[in-house]
């Protein structure tokens, strides 16, 4: 096979609307979420066994999840963060559905996306979860700590509150830095440096900013992809800043529609696939 | 058929226009633009005509266009002829070959299916990685595949649901520890700024008018062009990623063996990727985390790779063995070996690695290429290794060694003894005759031992030097650092050493000053002392050949009395160190601070000039002279270079500092000391009185130690023994000045200046006691005084200027004070009236005080101005004069400004800076003048005064008082004309041309 293909194995059609989908760490498992017709969220525990999917957990939440993660969960529990509708974001228990390991009401509005980082083993220091909400504001949790943020990042007062539409940490190195980069509806990209807890770069990409990634977490920041509506994404080379310019980067057209996010190979930074909004997937290197 | 109709429409165009103009001028058709307009203005044609023939030329201009370069395709503008079989086969632009391809894909001009698959093939060779290239296959189900791929693929997937749910069984459980503490709460306020929009491209402003094109400066805006350039071309800095904070070592000891081979896993594979872009630092780094983690069979071998990329042989060879420890067949550590031993150059070991990958693997390309590299360059090897061979016959190593040792043994006995040159010569002989006699050919070896024999200067001289390295502790006491004196000692060390033939001292004189060396370096100096003052007995006979020696004794002496607090004991050994080299920089900076300690600073400034001309670079002697040129200005005044005692010239034999590098204006100034001398001898005689003298230097050196209340017993004493030395008071009111006690200050400085009335610094020290005790008054008075006595003293000068600020700012306080009361008792009239007496009179006090001759100002308390004297009749100068008298109320001080000009030159003076508020002050000395009764003078200042320049403008502004005044002078001077002796024609002329 001298060039990647992409192969569909398993083909299977639900009832709702999938926001996201995530794999539950070393295993064949993976959780997908989304809500119901009637507003209700859904979230379902799927397991790959014999050329199939079989369902393994099926849960209803009162409120519509958007989206999950891992990232800031330890291996020996693998619990899933979420962020809802209604800006509550609570942590899972896959064994144990019916009440949230820890829940607070993270925003005013609807958490578009959500990432987390230190669990895993997968970047030093504190696990983190961090959440961004059409409030405009983005806030960084620890599930240590109840019902207060550990860090939030706010637009000032006065300012017009941008619809904060995708989040990524990465600069996870050790344990004490760590990056944490947002987009906004506007085109807006910021990074912010979590140590320092201030700025470090800002640009904006003219279209909104659907997804970001960095290549890697837990290293120092290397390359970055920034995914935006009218099917451009960017890549930025984070290791390479011009005082003026900022961070050298690359842009791409593609999917011929918006280009809704993008996913790291975990075996190899170099190779990334974005998804598009005509239902294509491109795989890059 | 597209291209016919296209062709048809424009012919109709054009016949539509043809019609047009034949209504017209047919002839204007292929003219421009401007000819129509001039066609315009000559037939005045009507307007609407005007419009069609405008739109009508362009609209034809661009049809001929069209037709002459052929039908272009709608979208992409390229011409319909190039959508060609042969055209695109020769077309080599990447991008109109893209733009074909576009335009037949939209199908806009036709479906040509192979025409589209030749484009794709040609931009396909051209360019690869075109964008148009890509194509979205739709997704490959499991269904679609062939069998037998289909079959490895499931059961690859299947291989990999076992893997994970065994792994998933594996995940460790329990709770998880050691995590980092929480973060601390904050929040990031996001402020919008300028980068959050878009930013618009800067717009070139075009000239709105044709006009503009003509200022446009065309090399500005190329300078302009090639700046953005350079701004573009700017470096983007690649980001140094230094790791400080990042950990080589993981502390894995708490985790469980799966967890630890995920974290191993996971380091390793970040190694990987750094590898792959390049970063072979970070890769090892996370190797190394690996590698601490778990030892694994992958990351060390990696790490070897990295350490093979960066050329650390000897590290790869390690990691490779520790390799092969855990697997002994590994292949690539084996190929990696080989590679690390062919860079160590060990071809033999490398190839015995190749071969055994050969037996494994025989057809590894890697290995059979290492393999021919390795054979090519043994065999090279063998015919170096010939040569070598014979070189080793000729000059062996062996050899080499010896005579290395011979030199290590020679330093170290000249180490030991420096004085035994001689002897050492014929010990390094006697082992090159040794190695000449041992060996058949000394070519080799001998220069290495002529090298020794000349080192042997050098060697000495490092034994010379120690003592003066020993010497430079004694600074610390000075409040400098030693370190510098240390550097600096050196190098005029090196300047002296090398001129003084430095003659061999005796093993026992070297004991000794060796032992000095080390007391004095332990502190123990009075110990040092006494073995100073034996070697320098034994030194003492052979005076004559041991001179420099001897000086490098008197001056470690000197350092050691310096520490033991015996200054003038020090400057004595420094004056017989430098009798006997003289020009030496040790002990001049020895003594010129000695003298220092003993406040006789122009000795002090006297030898640190000294030691600047000997060697200009000892940063000590530099602060040193200006610290003293400051003390000495405030002690003598501003002739205190007069008071100096002679500088010697330094003519040190064969030193090569002789008196003409000395700056002209120095060989001056030791002339003007030198006729000073005598005088300033029998002063200081006159001061030499025993106790007084102790007392004063110890008062002195508290003083410098910041010890005031001491100090101030000691000088109480020197009171005592010398009551008309006024020096005692005066230094005893510097204590109590730092004391804080300025009523005592005021005391001892009265009794200071009643025995010496002239006494500078008492003066200036009870100023500032005044000053201290907010009696402004009487410190300005004194230093007033003082300027008069010295009137370049910087310091008093300053102290006034502070002094008089103070006054103002009270003065400002007082007059709101008054105002204020003012306000308060508008009612009360009477009181009113004595405050206002009392204020006035008192500033009247103050203004006579300063300028007792001058008239005061009776209405106003505002200080009322001396005229200041005019040096050149320039208008500058005169401007200036007037600008400083603007607050002053009387038109006195103003005439006497005029007056210093004559009336043939105010114009000239005045030129065009005639305005408003001078002519009224102008007017007014002009009464004043007149009212002196010189009329004549008057006369010829107001008829001048007509030629200034702005001089018309300025009389249309005057004043209904001004007038009045000028028309009383005027209608004076018409009555007295003729006594004057003035024609009336004129006063009337002049006093026309001032509007009256």
């Amino acid at each position: 096979m001298d060039k990647p293909q992409i192969i569909s194995h398993v083909h299977k059609s639900v009832n709702f609307t999938l926001f996201e989908s995530r794999w539950i760490p070393c295993s064949a498992k993976f959780v997908i979420l989304g809500n119901q017709p009637k507003g209700t969220g859904v979230l379902q525990v799927y397991e790959v066994a014999h050329g199939d999917v079989n369902l393994l957990t099926d849960v209803e939440k009162p409120k519509a999840l958007k989206c999950a993660t891992f990232g800031a969960s330890s291996l020996q529990q693998r619990f899933v963060a979420t962020g809802d509708f209604d800006g509550t974001m609570a942590i899972w228990d896959l064994e144990a559905t019916n009440k949230a390991v820890y829940s607070v009401k993270a925003h005013k509005e609807i958490i578009n996306c959500i990432d987390g980082v230190g669990g895993l083993g997968i970047g030093e220091g504190a696990p983190e979860i961090a959440t961004g909400s059409r409030d405009g504001s983005v806030r960084v949790w620890d599930s240590r700590q109840k019902d207060k943020p550990v860090a939030q990042m706010e637009p000032s007062e006065g300012e017009a509150k941008r619809d904060c539409w995708s989040l990524a940490f990465g600069h996870a190195y050790n344990a004490y830095d760590r990056c944490l980069c947002t987009g906004y509806d506007n085109g807006d990209v910021k990074l912010f440096d979590l140590r320092n807890m201030s700025l470090r770069w800002e640009t904006n990409l003219k279209n909104g900013v659907c997804g970001l990634e960095f290549d890697r977490k837990d290293i120092q920041m290397n390359k970055l992809v920034a995914t935006c509506l009218e099917s451009k994404f960017h890549l930025f080379d984070m290791r390479t800043q011009n005082q003026k310019t900022g961070f050298a980067s690359l842009s791409e057209k593609s999917h011929k529609s918006t280009v809704w996010s993008v996913r790291h190979l975990p075996q190899n930074r170099d190779v990334f696939m974005t998804t598009g909004g005509n239902g294509s997937l491109h795989l890059w290197k | 058929m597209a291209l016919t109709n296209r062709l048809c429409s424009t012919i109709l165009v054009i016949l539509f226009l043809l019609t047009v103009f034949t209504d017209h001028a047919i002839g204007m058709c292929g003219s421009q633009c401007t000819s129509a307009t001039n066609y315009d203005d000559h037939q005045r044609a009507p307007p609407p005509v005007k419009w069609t023939i405008k739109t009508a030329l362009n609209t034809f201009k661009v049809c001929t266009m069209e037709v002459g370069a052929g039908e272009t395709t709608a979208k992409h503008n390229i011409p319909l002829n190039h959508l060609d079989y042969s055209y695109i086969k020769k077309c080599s632009n990447i991008k109109e070959l893209e733009k074909i391809l576009k335009v037949l894909k939209s199908g806009d001009e036709g479906c040509y299916p192979e025409m589209e698959t030749l484009t794709e093939e040609r931009i396909k060779s051209i360019d690869p990685n075109s964008r148009l290239l890509r194509k979205d296959s739709p997704i490959v189900s499991s269904k679609d595949l062939d069998k037998q791929e289909r079959e490895t693929l499931i059961e690859d997937l299947q291989q990999w649901q076992n893997e994970m749910r065994s792994k998933d069984n594996e995940v460790p459980q329990g709770a998880q520890s050691g995590l980092p503490p929480v973060r601390g709460s904050a929040s990031i306020s996001v402020s919008k700024n300028s980068t959050n929009e878009p930013k618009k491209a800067d717009k070139t402003v075009k000239p709105r008018d044709y006009r503009e094109w003509d200022k446009l400066d065309i090399d500005a805006e190329l300078a302009k062009v090639d700046e953005s350039k350079t701004k573009s071309s700017e470096p983007s800095s690649k980001a140094s990623f230094s790791r400080p904070d990042m950990e080589r070592e993981v502390d894995a000891s708490k985790w469980s063996v799966q967890e630890k081979l995920r974290k191993a896993e996971r380091e390793k594979d970040k190694g990987n990727e750094a590898f792959r872009s390049g970063d072979y630092e970070e890769a090892l780094l996370y190797y190394q985390r690996s590698i601490s983690i778990i030892p694994s069979v992958a990351a060390t071998n990696n790490r070897a790779q990295i350490y093979l990329k960066m050329k650390r042989w000897l590290s790869a060879i390690d990691d490779c063995n520790s390799v092969l420890k855990m697997d002994a067949s590994n292949i690539k550590a084996l190929l990696r070996r080989a590679t690390a031993y062919q860079g160590q150059k060990e071809f033999v070991k490398a190839q015995t690695d190749v071969r055994k990958v050969l037996e494994k693997e025989p057809g590894n390309k890697r290995a059979q290429t290492l393999m021919t590299e390795i054979e090519k360059a043994l065999a090279e090897q063998k015919v170096k290794g010939r040569r070598m061979v014979i070189e080793e016959v000729e000059g062996s190593d062996d050899e080499e060694e010896e005579s290395e040792m011979i030199r290590e043994k020679n330093e170290e006995n000249l180490l030991r003894n420096g004085d035994s040159v001689q002897q050492d010569e014929k010990f390094v002989n006697g082992h090159a005759k040794k190695t000449t006699e041992g060996q058949t050919k000394v070519t080799g070896s001998q220069p290495k031992v002529i090298e020794v024999t000349d080192g042997q200067p050098e060697v000495t001289k490092v034994t010379e030097s120690q003592p003066e390295v020993v010497e430079c502790p004694q600074v610390e006491e000075k409040c400098m650092p030693a370190k510098e004196l240390a550097k600096e000692a050196e190098k005029p060390l090196e300047s002296k050493a090398s001129p003084l033939t430095p003659s061999p001292l005796s093993p026992e004189v070297n004991h000794l000053k060796d032992k000095g060396n080390t007391l004095f370096r332990n502190g123990q100096y009075s110990d040092a002392l006494q073995i100073y003052n034996q070697a320098i007995d034994k030194l003492m006979p052979e005076l004559n050949t041991q001179a420099s020696n001897l000086s490098v004794l008197y001056s470690n002496r000197a350092a050691c009395k310096n520490k033991l607090g015996d200054c003038s004991g020090c400057v004595e050994d420094c004056t017989k160190a430098l009798n006997l080299t003289p020009g030496a920089a040790k002990p001049l900076l020895r003594r010129a601070m000695a003298h220092e300690a003993l406040e006789k600073y122009r000795l002090a400034y006297v030898d640190y000039r000294q030691v600047l001309s000997v060697d200009p670079n000892v940063d000590t002697a530099q602060q040193g002279s200006t610290r003293l040129t400051r003390v000495l200005r405030e002690q003598d005044g501003n002739k205190w270079r007069e008071k100096l005692p002679p500088m010697p010239c330094v003519h040190p034999g064969g030193l090569s500092f002789p008196a003409s590098i000395l700056s002209a204006s120095q060989v001056a100034e030791r002339k003007a000391k030198e006729r000073e001398e005598n005088e300033k001898k029998r002063k200081h005689e006159a001061e030499m009185k025993a106790t007084f003298n102790e007392k004063k230097t110890a008062g002195n050196a508290l003083v410098q130690k910041g010890q005031y209340q001491k100090a101030v017993e000691c000088y109480s004493v020197c009171v005592e023994c010398c009551p008309e030395n006024p020096v005692a008071f005066s230094n005893r009111a510097l204590c109590y000045l730092r004391l804080n006690q300025p009523d005592m200050v005021i005391d001892d400085c009265n009794k200071a200046l009643s025995l010496d009335f002239g006494n500078v610094k008492a003066l200036f020290r009870r100023a500032q006691a005044y000053r201290m005790m907010g009696k402004h008054e009487e410190c300005a008075i004194d230093l007033q005084t003082l300027l008069k006595i010295d009137p370049s003293n910087a310091a008093a000068k300053k102290e006034l200027s502070l002094v008089e600020k103070d006054k103002l700012e009270k003065k400002l306080l007082h007059e709101r004070e008054i105002t204020q009361r003012l306000a308060e008792e508008q009612q009360q009239r009477q009181r009113m009236h004595i405050q206002e007496v009392e204020g006035s009179s008192s500033d009247e006090e103050d203004s006579r005080k300063q300028k007792p001759s001058k008239p005061t100002c009776t209405r106003n308390a505002a200080p009322c101005q001396k005229a200041p004297t005019l040096q050149k009749c320039t208008p500058y100068e005169f401007l200036h004069a007037w600008a400083s008298l603007k607050c002053c109320q009387t038109a006195e001080p103003y005439l006497s400004l005029i007056l210093q000009l004559t009336p043939k030159e105010f114009p000239k003076v005045l030129s065009n800076k005639l305005e408003g508020d001078m002519m009224l002050n102008i007017v007014r000395s002009m009464e004043a003048l007149y009212k002196r009764g010189d009329e004549r003078l008057v006369f010829e200042y107001l008829n001048n005064l007509c030629l200034v320049p702005r001089f018309q403008m300025v009389t249309m502004f005057m004043s209904d008082a001004e007038k009045t005044i000028l028309c009383t002078i005027f209608k004076d001077l018409a009555k007295k004309s003729d006594a004057l002796g003035l024609s009336l024609t004129d006063v009337l002329k002049t006093q026309r041309s001032y509007g009256i």
